[in-house]
């Protein structure tokens, strides 16, 4: 085969290479949801949401600034705050959102794209980021709970309506006596849950140890993985072959949108993946950035923790329709 | 069981992993796979590590989650727990064992020499006004950068073109661009972000009679003068040979 020449030493070394520059953010975000899942008490975030369903959704998007998750990390936490009355539409939103508009993201991104337009390419990708997280998370607002949530995870909610069980519910974004009701539930749950004895710091920074190392090592299997892919995509495969792909704006962006979910990287170092496709447009990178954290292989094997399966195609399937429509439509605009 | 492992393997995953990292920055090898500005951040990670490695073998456990609750795809199965440990462990480890700092022909081949300045896309060029290349021995020391943007910029060009010029490279066999034989390309690899986005990038060497006989990729201090003809519709880059010499390779193998 002409297009495919590998060597392993070129190999290892471009594999080694990813891994020093991505492994620092890794961390970093791991470290940083360690220290929210410790410090941070839960009741906080619902108290901080304002009580129109919409404005919720919408600052719930805005969360990974404060609360910067890699999307396995979100996926946890939503989880964990869904159980002690977040609404589930913001929940969607942080969940969607948190991966990509967090300032490590913006960091990593703009880092990995340096001398590549690294200023669009941050700013369009936690736009578009946002935007999208957001419109889902509105299009969820809408549904009712028994179609959106896993089976178990909904049993496990407090009541609706006053006390009336969570059959028929309609995500109501915070307001009224449903989530007055819920959040009096909440409440109690939290505080049974306080610990008998207060903790010295000693003990809540290893917690916070403990907390962020299965964080760090799981979202790291994943990224070992994609940067194997990227690394021999890189050296053994001859880029001319794929330059013809690369050419064609509509391919290149479905192909990198499908590489994204194949690779499954963590979003706070994907950024320097895409980066070293540079044959690729950038709305094509663009549509990687975006894409794959919204939706990928293991992410799709996570939402079935908090979604229904049924929900997670529909809703695999729109942000792939969404995402690839707003970057072409950049692509015609020549931006 | 499950404890040992939930105590053990992470242990040493991270304490290989940051012993890694730490190898890696402070034997300088670290500078042929990263940009400058990435370099510190290895270091801190690998002291990270190795406290995280400390902390959950004191702690006695890196299980964050309930069983049922968690969140965690491979680690919440004891075979997914020996499979996380295995791909974090052993590709690393081969990488480690295999890799050299730098890339061989057969990558260079299949990313493609940049000949041309307008394939380097965004690449900001370092240069520009306030360029001002050493001088030694009477001669401008100047890289196969500066030699490629200035095919492309004719202000840049007037700084270097019928100059004497000391450039340092690596050989490689010259095909297309090549009409009487006596030809090379001068190459480097030029870096971003990390070694995985570098591409080569080149100049030619013109020589008066055949090239020498040196083996490809060999490290050489090339002196002569610089021109940029035009061939193919296009400046091109071509340094006359006045003389050339194995070099070692530079501490920074890399430009950026």
């Amino acid at each position: 085969m002409e297009w495919f020449n590998f060597h392993f030493s070129d190999f290892a070394f471009s594999f080694l290479s990813i891994l020093f520059e991505g492994i620092p953010f890794l961390l970093l975000g791991a470290v940083i949801a360690g220290f929210v899942d410790v410090f941070v008490p839960a009741r906080w975030l619902t108290q901080v949401l304002p009580k129109n369903p919409t404005a919720a959704v919408f600052l719930s998007g805005l969360l990974g600034i404060i609360f910067p998750m890699c999307e396995c990390g979100s996926v946890i936490v939503i989880r964990r705050f869904l159980t002690k009355g977040l609404p589930v539409s913001s929940a969607v939103a942080y969940m969607l959102a948190a991966p990509i508009v967090s300032p490590i993201v913006a960091i990593s991104t703009f880092a990995a794209f340096r001398g590549q337009n690294p200023w669009m390419m941050t700013s369009m990708r936690l736009l578009i980021g946002y935007g999208v997280a957001v419109g889902a998370a509105l299009i969820v607002q809408r549904l009712p709970l028994e179609k959106v949530l896993a089976r178990a995870l909904y049993r496990s909610l407090p009541p609706r309506d006053g006390g009336a069980g969570p059959e028929a519910a309609i995500d109501d974004g915070g307001a009224g006596v449903a989530t007055r009701a819920r959040r009096r539930k909440g409440r109690k749950l939290r505080i049974a849950a306080v610990p008998q004895g207060e903790e010295g710091i000693g003990t809540k920074l290893l917690r916070v140890a403990r907390s962020t190392t299965p964080d760090f090592l799981d979202v790291t299997l994943f990224f070992v993985i994609g940067a194997a892919v990227a690394a021999l995509f890189n050296t053994a495969i001859d880029q001319s072959v794929i330059l013809p792909l690369a050419s064609n704006t509509v391919l290149a962006t479905l192909s990198m949108m499908g590489l994204a979910s194949l690779l499954a990287l963590c979003s706070s170092t994907d950024a320097f993946i895409a980066a070293t496709f540079v044959a690729f447009p950038f709305t094509a990178k663009l549509a990687f950035l975006v894409f794959g954290p919204l939706v990928d292989v293991k992410l799709f094997f996570l939402y079935g923790l908090v979604f229904r399966r049924r929900f997670i195609v529909l809703l695999s399937i729109g942000l792939f329709v969404a995402v690839a429509l707003i970057c072409l439509r950049m692509n015609v605009l020549d931006m | 069981m499950t404890k040992t492992l939930d105590r053990w393997l992470p242990s040493l995953t991270l304490t290989l992993w940051g012993s890694v990292l730490l190898y890696f920055f402070y034997s300088g090898r670290l500078s042929a796979f990263l940009h400058p500005s990435f370099r510190p951040g290895v270091m801190i990670a690998g002291v990270v590590l190795l406290i995280l490695a400390a902390a959950v073998a004191i702690g006695g456990s890196a299980s964050c989650c309930e069983e049922e609750a968690c969140g965690h795809s491979v680690a919440r199965l004891t075979s997914g727990k020996l499979l996380a440990f295995g791909v974090l462990i052993l590709p690393m480890t081969m990488a480690f064992r295999h890799s050299q700092d730098g890339f061989g022909m057969t990558a260079i081949e299949n990313r493609g020499v940049i000949m041309d300045a307008a394939a380097m896309g965004g690449g900001a060029y370092q240069g520009g006004g306030e360029f001002s290349p050493k001088q030694v021995d009477g001669r401008l020391s100047i890289s196969v950068m500066d030699l490629l943007y200035a095919s492309a910029e004719p202000t840049l060009q007037s700084e270097f073109a019928g100059k004497p010029v000391e450039v340092i490279g690596q050989l490689m066999q010259e095909s297309e661009s090549n009409p009487r034989g006596n030809r090379m390309k001068l190459i480097r690899m030029y870096m971003s972000c990390c070694a995985a986005d570098a591409r080569p990038v080149g100049a030619l060497v013109e020589f008066s009679t055949l090239p020498p006989d040196l083996p490809e990729l060999s490290w050489v201090k090339v002196t002569g003068v610089a021109g940029f003809p035009m061939e193919g519709g296009r400046n091109l880059a071509v340094i006359k040979v006045d003389g050339i010499e194995p070099t070692a390779a530079p501490d920074e193998s890399m430009l950026y």
